[in-house]
């Protein structure tokens, strides 16, 4: 009974399989410029109107055949056998390329034409060096695209933009949009053809399937041309954002991301920097491609041309039932209340009312359901509107740059004793941590922490897991200076009895200054930043009002502020005057959408108790620190 | 159904009680009597009946009036990622009149099922011969059957479907008895014809039975000798429907033929008999290619939305099933029944039946699955086939106490046993193949990859290890 989520890998291989779709044969009924993801390609495709009849025996004859090689094609496709679908693909089209120049007003030719280009898998060089490259990573020799479920095409998609390697550095997502924006012109020309034809509703076309004839008429022609429309929307959303997530054509950004898990230092980390970039006011990420901002908004009416068609065939299928089996006996499905039909006139008719009302929708908005008993009107073509990225929806902030990180900003007090939660003891376990990366670039899943001795010394812990490893460090701060010496490094038995130096360090830690930011003399005492509740996130940035007056930091946020003397936690209450949405409708996606739905309902209902708890639980981590 | 029934038990009592005071001189006979076979119990597969069955009857002069009330179980259930199961669970009241006359008898039964019968016997003033003609006609449920997938979300959980069927049984029989020997035979014709139920989910069937059997004894002095034929052949096509907004769909079409052919010889003494048994039957299932005739189309199933409307187009999956079951088995054995008397008026009957079985029984399965797409269209095969060879020892245990008429106390009688299949050895093979082709393709590539398993599992070695049966009655006559 997993009906649905087979209609969804159908979808899902349509698409797959309209990707596939070249025009590098240089079509002699379609002609275009080169498609790139910066401007979608013009097609002009000749179809004559109207079913012009084949008189010769001979083309009749012939036509029967490439009618019976289409079925092996898409029987081949169904099989998933993407070579064989390939050969008997390219073969078939040429000969109706053929007939379809002697008879270019025949429908049959014209359907024959439509369904080659469909299922024309001569794939597009760089998706298949890119699907290639993805199933020899994975040990597999080829990804068989056209059977996966959305599932594996899911992992696959995130494999490629999260977990790129060496393999595919050389692939942009500009590039993979390029390819698949090529395929749109074929699509097009079929769509022109299937759209000619659907609109006879005298031609009826005989396939012989499954040993017996299948008379395909608009009832089964209209379906298909939706198909190819949605295909049409869902190729062109994809072809038009911009997704470039790579820096100068690399992807080395990602792999410094990684390292953040056994790095742990957001201080020399340029992952964090380039991701911080994609939510500028200058980005472009998530915008759409200037040259294809009209296609990207017409989205909505292709879904519009898509549920008409389905609405249409239907309707045909309808008044097919009129006559009884008379005019669908062979029909693909039938429309009609006895036992031996497919569906019924009554549900043929719910589905064409309630099709309407789903393109209402689409234009007007419907009500969706955000939490138990609660709705929000959602507005899906305003998405189309927007063509220019996510970022002018995000609250008013202010990323800083990468030399102020170290500089705390908000959430903090200075002390004379090098605290734990000091941002300099964070900062000098990013030290010791980096040191041992450099000495040991292997090495993955390593903890470092730390603990106080006396206001000036104590001790630094780092653990790798992996093979198991762990060093005992002595460090000695000296203003805001500090020099390490090693008391203990073994490889195997984690026995941290000695205090007795090390003749030899094993890796050599060098001395560390701590930045200004953290660390400064006042009137000839050192003091030290120390945050009140983390020190793990550094000075990222600050959220503003509308104006770009600072309402609080990030590290604020985190940390809470000081009220008199005491330190007094941020509450939900308080986020809506420091977090400020430009437009909390979103460009009308959410129409009735005001502040005090949004936060006291929507960001309420979404994060639950998720926000108190988390100062609850960094209380308990302190807690623990300190019994340590 | 209730008020009928109720009105069947009103019928009867009243009849029980008019009879009595019109002819104050009546006698009774009642009997009480369970039974069950427990075939099979485990986590996965389930399947067992039981019965009770409490009948009375009242004879005054030429008639006789009798009531009954039966009540009868069947509970199956199949897991297997998904849980099929089949339970009919009915209590079917029934009552009737028996009309005796010289050279005619005539009867007229009801039930609560509800059904209507009625019987004409023509015989001769000695019942030395006699012929007689059944007609009866009924409306019973025949079983709920439901389908539950693992899954909560899956489009289709929970499937419910209600069997109902109309039936007309019509039957013929002759008998004589003649110096001694008792001859008689019997045909029978039932035809069912298929019920549409307004439920979103239900079964009907168009089946034609045929059943004939004869019977030849002979009483010796102490004995008696018996040859026992019985042979049936059934046509049934059954339907799975479902039933939506005024709007009949078929998903489901399973056309069954069956054979059985069943022989008994038994010599009976008073103290011990001597009896064998053969039995052969086959059952078929044949795949209908025609359209709207697979054996399950699972896009039929499915609620009218979008998603079932476009897979009309893109996705119909439809699956075809051919079947062959045979059976044959045969048993030779006997019984032991030494009689006691305890009391004066009083007898105990121990009984030892011990008979040795064989049997061969094969399943053969091929399973097509269809796809057709657009114009696309592939098709995978897949064949299973079972087959088992055992033989063993029926073993049976079982008692009856019978007091005779004395005074007041008038006859009564109790029986009870038990039975266990003891198999001493079981084969069971099972093989499995597939291959998928596509039909308008010129070369069929073939995937077989036979896969023969040995006593895999003793799935039917289990059935006999945790079946048994049971038989407990109770009967008193005044």
């Amino acid at each position: 009974m997993k009906i649905l989520s087979k209609v969804s890998i159908f979808t899902f291989c349509t698409l797959a399989y309209l990707t596939g779709c070249s025009t590098d044969e240089g079509d002699d009924f379609i002609s275009g410029s080169n498609t790139s993801v910066d401007g979608p390609q013009e097609t002009k495709v000749n179809v004559v109107s109207g079913c012009e009849e084949i008189t010769d025996d001979a083309d009749k004859a012939t036509i029967e055949q490439i009618k019976t090689n289409l079925t092996d094609v898409f029987s081949s496709f169904g099989e998933g056998d993407l070579n064989k679908t390939q050969e008997l693909s390219s073969a078939t089209k040429s000969s109706i390329e053929a007939i379809l120049k002697k008879y270019p007003g025949n429908c049959e030719a014209q359907l024959a034409y439509a369904a080659a280009i469909i299922s024309d898998v001569v794939n597009n060089k760089k998706i298949n060096n890119f699907l290639d490259t993805l199933a020899a990573r994975q040990g597999k020799t080829k990804y068989d695209l056209f059977t996966k479920d959305i599932d594996d095409a899911a992992e696959l998609t995130f494999n490629y933009t999260i977990n790129s390697s060496d393999d595919i550095r050389n692939i942009l997502v500009s590039d993979v949009q390029s390819a698949i924006g090529s395929a749109i012109p074929s699509l097009d020309s079929a769509i022109s053809f299937m759209t000619n034809i659907a609109n006879d509703d005298e031609f009826t076309c005989t396939y012989f399937i499954n040993d017996r004839d299948i008379e395909l008429d608009r009832g089964d022609f209209a379906p298909v041309l939706a198909a190819m429309y949605v295909a049409k929307a869902s190729l062109t959303a994809l072809v038009s954002i911009n997704l470039n997530i790579d820096e100068n054509g690399k992807y080395d950004w990602i792999d410094s991301l990684e390292e953040l898990e056994y790095r742990f230092n957001y201080y020399s980390n340029h992952g964090i920097e380039h991701l911080l970039k994609f939510i500028g006011k200058d980005s472009k990420f998530t915008s759409i491609h200037n040259s294809w901002k009209t296609e990207y908004k017409n989205i909505p009416n292709l879904l519009d041309s898509a549920i008409t068609y389905v609405q249409f065939g239907l309707q045909y299928g309808l008044e097919e039932a009129e006559n009884g089996m008379e005019t669908q006996e062979n029909d693909l499905y039938i429309v009609g209340d006895g036992e031996e039909a497919h569906l019924s006139t009554a549900d043929a008719q719910k589905i064409i009312d309630s099709l309407t009302t789903i393109r209402k929708q689409l234009h007007e908005g419907f009500d969706i359901e955000y939490a138990k008993g609660k709705t929000i009107k959602i507005n899906v073509s305003k998405l189309f509107e927007n063509t220019d990225g996510i970022q002018k929806f995000l609250p008013y902030h202010v990323v800083n740059d990468k030399s102020e990180w170290v500089n705390p900003d908000g959430g903090f007090y200075w002390s004379e004793d090098f605290e734990y939660q000091a941002y300099a003891q964070r900062y000098m376990q990013g030290h010791v941590g980096e040191t041992y990366h450099k000495f040991k670039p292997s090495a993955r899943d390593i903890m470092v922490y730390s603990h106080d001795e006396d206001v000036s010394t104590g001790y630094v812990y780092l653990e790798v897991y992996d093979p198991y490893e762990k060093s005992k460090i002595r460090y000695n701060v000296d203003g805001c200076k500090i020099s390490f010496t090693f008391v203990f490094f073994d490889a195997s038995i984690p026995n941290l009895a000695d205090t007795i130096p090390l003749e030899k360090a094993p890796w050599n830690i060098p001395d560390l200054t701590i930045p200004n930011g953290m660390c400064k003399e006042d009137k000839g005492t050192i003091k030290y930043a120390v945050a009140f509740y983390e020190n793990e996130v550094p000075n990222f940035g600050y959220f503003t009002d509308k104006d770009g007056k600072k309402t609080e930091t990030i590290q604020g946020l985190l940390n809470g502020k000081m009220v008199d003397t005491e330190i007094e936690k941020y509450k939900f209450e308080d986020l809506r005057n420091i977090i400020i949405f430009p437009d909390v409708t979103f460009g009308g996606i959410f129409p009735n959408m005001t502040e005090d739905i949004f936060w006291n309902e929507f960001v309420k209902s979404i994060i639950d108790d998720d926000f108190d708890e988390y100062y609850e639980d960094e209380e308990d981590w302190d807690d623990d620190e300190y019994d340590y | 159904m209730n008020a009928i029934f109720k009105s069947l038990c009103a019928i009867g009592l009243t009849s029980f009680l008019a009879t009595s005071l019109a002819y104050g001189e009546v006698s009774t006979k009642g009997l009480a009597q369970c039974g069950g076979l427990f075939l099979l119990d485990t986590d996965s597969k389930d399947l067992s009946g039981t019965f009770c069955h409490v009948n009375d009857s009242v004879s005054a002069g030429k008639y006789t009036v009798f009531a009954g009330l039966s009540n009868y179980r069947i509970d199956g259930l199949w897991n297997d990622g998904w849980t099929l199961s089949l339970n009919s669970n009915r209590t079917i009241g029934s009552a009737g009149i028996q009309a005796y006359f010289r050279y005619i008898s005539l009867s007229v039964k009801a039930s609560s099922q509800p059904s209507l019968a009625s019987n004409i016997t023509a015989h001769t003033r000695d019942s030395s011969f006699y012929a007689s003609a059944t007609f009866e006609r009924g409306n019973p449920e025949l079983a709920t059957i439901s389908w539950e997938s693992e899954n909560d979300s899956d489009e289709v959980h929970f499937i419910e479907a209600r069997w109902e069927t109309e039936y007309l049984r019509k039957g013929f029989a002759i008998g004589a008895r003649i110096a001694g020997n008792d001859v008689d035979a019997h045909l029978e014709q039932i035809r069912t014809a298929p019920q549409n139920v307004h439920r979103e989910y239900y079964i009907k069937d168009s089946s034609r039975v045929w059943f004939w059997d004869s019977r030849i004894a002979h009483r010796f002095e102490r004995s008696r000798l018996e040859l026992y034929y019985a042979g049936l052949y059934a046509n049934a096509n059954i339907f799975g429907n479902t039933y939506r907004d005024n709007s009949i769909k078929r998903f489901m079409y399973i056309p069954l033929e069956a054979n059985l052919h069943y022989g008994d010889i038994r010599w009976e003494h008073q103290l011990f008999g001597l009896q064998a048994r053969g039995l052969k039957a086959d059952i078929r299932m044949e795949k209908n290619n025609k359209r709207f005739f697979e054996t399950f189309a699972p896009n039929r199933l499915l609620p009218a939305s979008l998603t079932q409307t476009l897979s009309f187009s893109f996705l119909q999956r439809n699956y075809r099933v051919d079947a062959d079951l045979d059976l044959s088995a045969i048993t030779l054995g006997g019984h032991f029944s030494p009689q006691f008397d305890i009391t004066r008026h009083t007898k105990i009957t121990p009984r030892i039946d011990i008979h040795g079985y064989y049997t061969y029984d094969d399943v053969s399965v091929d399973k097509a699955s269809e796809t057709t797409s657009f114009i696309g269209f592939k098709s995978e095969n897949e064949s299973w086939s079972w087959m088992l060879e055992s033989y063993g020892i029926i073993a049976g245990l079982g008692v009856s106490v019978e007091r005779a008429t004395q005074g007041i106390l008038r006859n009564l009688s109790l029986f009870a046993t038990a039975t266990q299949l003891i198999p001493l050895k079981t084969d069971f093979i099972e093989r499995g193949k597939s291959e998928k082709q596509e039909s308008s393709a010129p070369e069929t590539p073939e995937q077989t990859s036979p896969d023969e398993n040995k006593n895999a599992g003793l799935e039917s070695g289990k059935i006999f290890r945790n079946g048994f049966g049971a038989h407990l009655g109770f009967s008193i006559q005044f």
